[in-house]
Parts: structure tokens; C-alpha cells; sequence
């Protein structure tokens, strides 16, 4: 077979060929498929990043409120509140107290002595009632923590070992 | 040094010597390197006066109970004890007890602790420490940290100059002539000062208060029912804070205060001004009413809370 033969031949085969090829499978679908796709994700992307500074905004401030409530001292929800959780204090400390004297008896101690202790526990109950009638008073506050104290020291000059020493 | 080793527990030994009850004793130890003297006496009397010059000495009889007497240098402290039975109850501390006075330097630190025991403590430049149950205390002359603290004993203080802190339950303080920093605190006792301290500080519960105070810088007081007079000379920008729940609060004010007066009564109490004539303000609901008004150039603060009780502003 010569070159002329040969290009001939060639030429006859492709204008034999069909001038349109159609895909087996539709690819359309796919295609159309893949930009909707495309286009979501940068919206999506764009609402992500809207959302990260909040996010960050956010963390932060969880942090801090979570720090606030962990190192802020547990505070009583009402001034009254806090008469009763200082009044309940003072009576644990008070039996705590006693307790490690051995528990000795209120009652065996003379007159003077337990007018005293209950000059005390009246003037307690006095403080106590002024606070509800005005219950942010600190100077009151202040007072009630003086007559507990003296209240504890006074047991302690009673019983404690270093007194009874004297 | 062989010769400290040596003579110390020597000296100590000789005035650790056991005493007879109600022995009349007559004993002295010289200071070394002592800054501290800590007494320690259950009932009976104590004087301890300041002004000798190397040495303490005791003199006078002990308890009748007694078992021991101890008078020893501790380190840097001289302890001087009158030792008492341990058996001995409560009921007893109002018999009769030692009779002793101490003479010691005034530039040592005094540490007493007493029961029923009565103590006179007078010129003693340093800190001081006063404690009793039942016994009186009176002070005079005193400068530097003074605490003088009883349950029902009474306690007289003059010419007191320093940090003071005078306080008591039931018993009564009468304080004259005090300067620096004073602090009182009473629960139902009444109080009495007549100061010079730039800085006061007051507190009682139902106790009677009567102040004169003179050029007072800062002056605080807190009080539940019981009435407070007070005649009081604010120094310029002084600052006056009071609080009383049903007790009145009387005041007698320097004709020439320059102050801003904030008076304020919660639920009744009456608020009396004779110092201008700005009236009280009731308030439109409830019971409360307030009184606000500007003296002179109101360098000064005065602010005055009651809940129920009459407050009283005047001259003097």
C-alpha cells in the first residue's frame, strides 16, 4: 500500500465518524452537581468564618465568668442570709470548742459567770434583730462578729488549759 | 560565758524556790537581756509600776492557797507566777488572793493574765497587755501598743498615749486623757473618755456613751441601743461615721465645723438640727426621712445612721 492509498483511507474513515459523541452515562448531573456543591460550601465557609470571632467572643467570656465564680469567695445570697450562716458558724465553733475543753457544764459555773454568758448570747439575739431591720449595717455586722468572738473568748479564759493554768 | 552558764541556773534555781502559803516574799532578778515580763496571778492584787533601772523585783504576800512561786528568766522573757492548785473551781476566784507589787524598767513589755486579780499598771513606755475575767484594771501612763481587756471588771485608763484598745463585757471604761489611737469596744458596760486621740473607734451594744473628744480626725462609732452623748471638736477635713439602731445619738458639735452633714433615719427616729436651720425630710412613703446640709466649706464629713433612734446636732 502506497502514502496515497494509506491517506486516503484515513481520510474516508473519519468522515465516517459521527460529528457528535454522547457520554455513555449523563455527566450533566454530576457537573451540575459538583458547582451547586461548590457554591454551598463557600457559603458555608463564609457563615464559618462570621462565626469564629464569636466563638472566640464567647470562650472568653465563659472563661472569665467560670473564674469569677471559682476564685470569688461563696457569698450568701442576702444579708440575712448571712446573719444566720455567721450565727450557725459561731455556734459550730462554739461546740467545737467545748468539746475540746471536755465538755464541761454551763451550768456549774456561778452566777456571775453565767450572766455573763448569757449577757452575751442577749446581746447576740439583740444585734441579730437590729440587722433585720437593717441588714446591710456593717458596723453592725462588725459588732456581732465582736460578741461572738468574746463569747469564744471568754470560754477560753473558763477552760481552756492555759487558763486553768493561771 | 562559763561564768553566764553557770550563774543563770544558779539565779534561777535560788527564785524558783517553792514558797510557803501567804508567804510574804521579797525577791529581785536583773534584767540580762530581758524585753518581755509575763505575770500571771489568779485572784488578789497586782501593782506593777514601770521606772526601776536593771532589774524586777517582787515584793509583797502571796495567795494563802498558793503552791509555788515562780519568778525565772525564759530566754528573752522573766516570768513571774503565782502557781495555784488546779482543783481550785470557779466559785473561788473571789477570795482573798496575792498582794504583790512589781518594779520593773519601762522600756519592758508587759504581759498580764489574771483571773480575779486587780491590776495597777503605770509608766511603761512599751506594749502592753492586760487581761482579766473579773479583776479591775486601772492604767496610767502608758505608751506604745496597750491592750486592756476584762470580761467584768472595770477598766480606768489616764494619760494613755499610742495604739489603745480598751475593751469589756460587762464592765465600764473610764478613759481620761488619752492621745494617738483609741479603740473601745463594750457590750453592755457604759463607756467614758475624755481624749485627745486623732483616731476613735467605738462599739457596744446596749452600754451608755459619753465622749469629749478634742480635735478629732476620725471618729467611728457603732452602736445597738444604747444612747451616745458627745461633745466633739471635728478637726478640718475630719471624718465623723455613726450608726445606732434604737439607741440616740447626741451630739455637741465645734460652733465653727466646716462639714457636709448626711444624717439619715430609717424607720422613726427623730433628727433634730440646731446647727443651721435645714430641717429633716420625711420621706413621701414610709417612715424614714434624712437630713442633708452643708456647714462652712464642708471640708469635713459627718454621716449619721439610725434606725429608730433621735439623732441631736448642736453646738457646744
Amino acid at each position: 500500500m502506497n502514502k496515497q492509498n494509506s491517506e486516503q483511507l484515513l481520510a474516508a474513515q473519519l468522515s465516517d465518524l459521527p460529528k457528535e459523541l454522547t457520554p455513555k452515562r449523563d455527566l450533566w448531573l454530576g457537573i451540575e452537581k459538583g458547582i451547586h456543591n461548590k457554591t454551598q460550601l463557600e457559603v458555608s465557609n463564609k457563615a464559618k468564618n462570621q462565626y469564629v470571632p464569636l466563638s472566640w467572643a464567647a470562650s472568653v467570656v465563659f472563661a472569665v465568668l467560670l473564674t469569677w465564680g471559682v476564685i470569688s469567695p461563696q457569698q450568701a445570697d442576702s444579708p440575712a442570709e448571712l446573719v444566720v450562716e455567721m450565727q450557725q458558724n459561731f455556734e459550730q465553733q462554739k461546740q467545737a470548742m467545748l468539746v475540746t475543753y471536755g465538755q464541761p457544764k454551763l451550768a456549774d459555773l456561778p452566777e456571775s459567770l453565767k450572766k455573763q454568758l448569757e449577757d452575751l448570747a442577749s446581746a447576740r439575739k439583740s444585734i441579730e434583730n437590729a440587722l433585720l431591720e437593717d441588714p446591710a449595717n456593717n458596723d453592725l455586722l462588725n459588732i456581732l462578729r465582736w460578741t461572738q468572738a468574746q463569747e469564744l473568748e471568754l470560754l477560753t479564759k473558763l477552760f481552756s488549759p492555759q487558763w486553768q493554768s493561771i | 560565758m562559763k561564768l553566764i552558764t553557770t550563774v543563770i541556773p544558779v539565779l534561777v534555781g535560788l527564785f524558783t524556790l517553792s514558797s510557803q502559803a501567804g508567804e510574804n516574799i521579797d525577791k529581785s532578778l536583773p534584767i540580762n537581756n530581758a524585753t518581755k515580763v509575763t505575770i500571771e496571778n489568779l485572784r488578789g492584787n497586782v501593782v506593777i509600776v514601770g521606772g526601776a533601772e536593771n532589774n524586777i523585783s517582787v515584793k509583797g504576800e502571796l495567795d494563802d492557797k498558793a503552791e509555788k512561786f515562780i519568778f525565772e528568766q525564759e530566754g528573752s522573757q522573766i516570768l513571774i507566777k503565782v502557781v495555784m492548785p488546779r482543783h481550785l473551781g470557779h466559785g473561788s476566784w473571789n477570795e482573798n488572793g496575792s498582794d504583790l507589787t512589781i518594779n520593773l524598767p519601762a522600756h519592758m513589755k508587759v504581759n498580764f493574765s489574771g483571773v480575779s486579780s486587780n491590776v495597777k499598771l503605770s509608766d511603761i513606755e512599751n506594749d502592753v497587755d492586760i487581761q482579766t475575767v473579773s479583776g479591775d484594771i486601772k492604767a496610767t501612763n502608758l505608751s506604745n501598743m496597750v491592750h486592756l481587756s476584762s470580761v467584768s471588771g472595770n477598766i480606768r485608763s489616764e494619760d494613755l498615749d499610742g495604739e489603745l484598745h480598751l475593751s469589756s463585757v460587762s464592765g465600764d471604761i473610764r478613759d481620761k486623757q488619752s492621745s494617738g489611737r483609741l479603740s473601745i469596744k463594750v457590750v453592755s458596760g457604759n463607756v467614758t473618755t475624755q481624749s485627745s486621740a486623732s483616731e476613735v473607734s467605738l462599739g457596744t451594744v446596749s452600754g451608755e456613751v459619753y465622749v469629749q473628744l478634742a480635735k478629732v480626725d476620725e471618729l467611728s462609732v457603732s452602736m445597738v441601743s444604747g444612747d451616745f452623748d458627745g461633745v466633739i471638736h471635728v478637726a478640718d477635713n475630719g471624718l465623723v461615721k455613726m450608726s445606732s439602731v434604737s439607741g440616740d445619738l447626741r451630739l455637741k458639735l465645734n460652733e465653727d465645723i466646716q462639714a457636709k452633714f448626711k444624717v439619715f433615719a430609717n424607720a422613726g427616729g427623730k433628727l433634730i438640727n440646731k446647727l443651721s436651720k435645714d430641717k429633716a425630710q420625711e420621706a413621701e412613703y414610709g417612715p424614714s426621712s434624712k437630713l442633708y446640709f452643708v456647714k462652712g466649706d464642708g471640708s469635713s464629713t459627718v454621716k449619721l445612721k439610725t434606725v429608730s433612734g433621735d439623732v441631736t446636732l448642736s453646738t457646744k
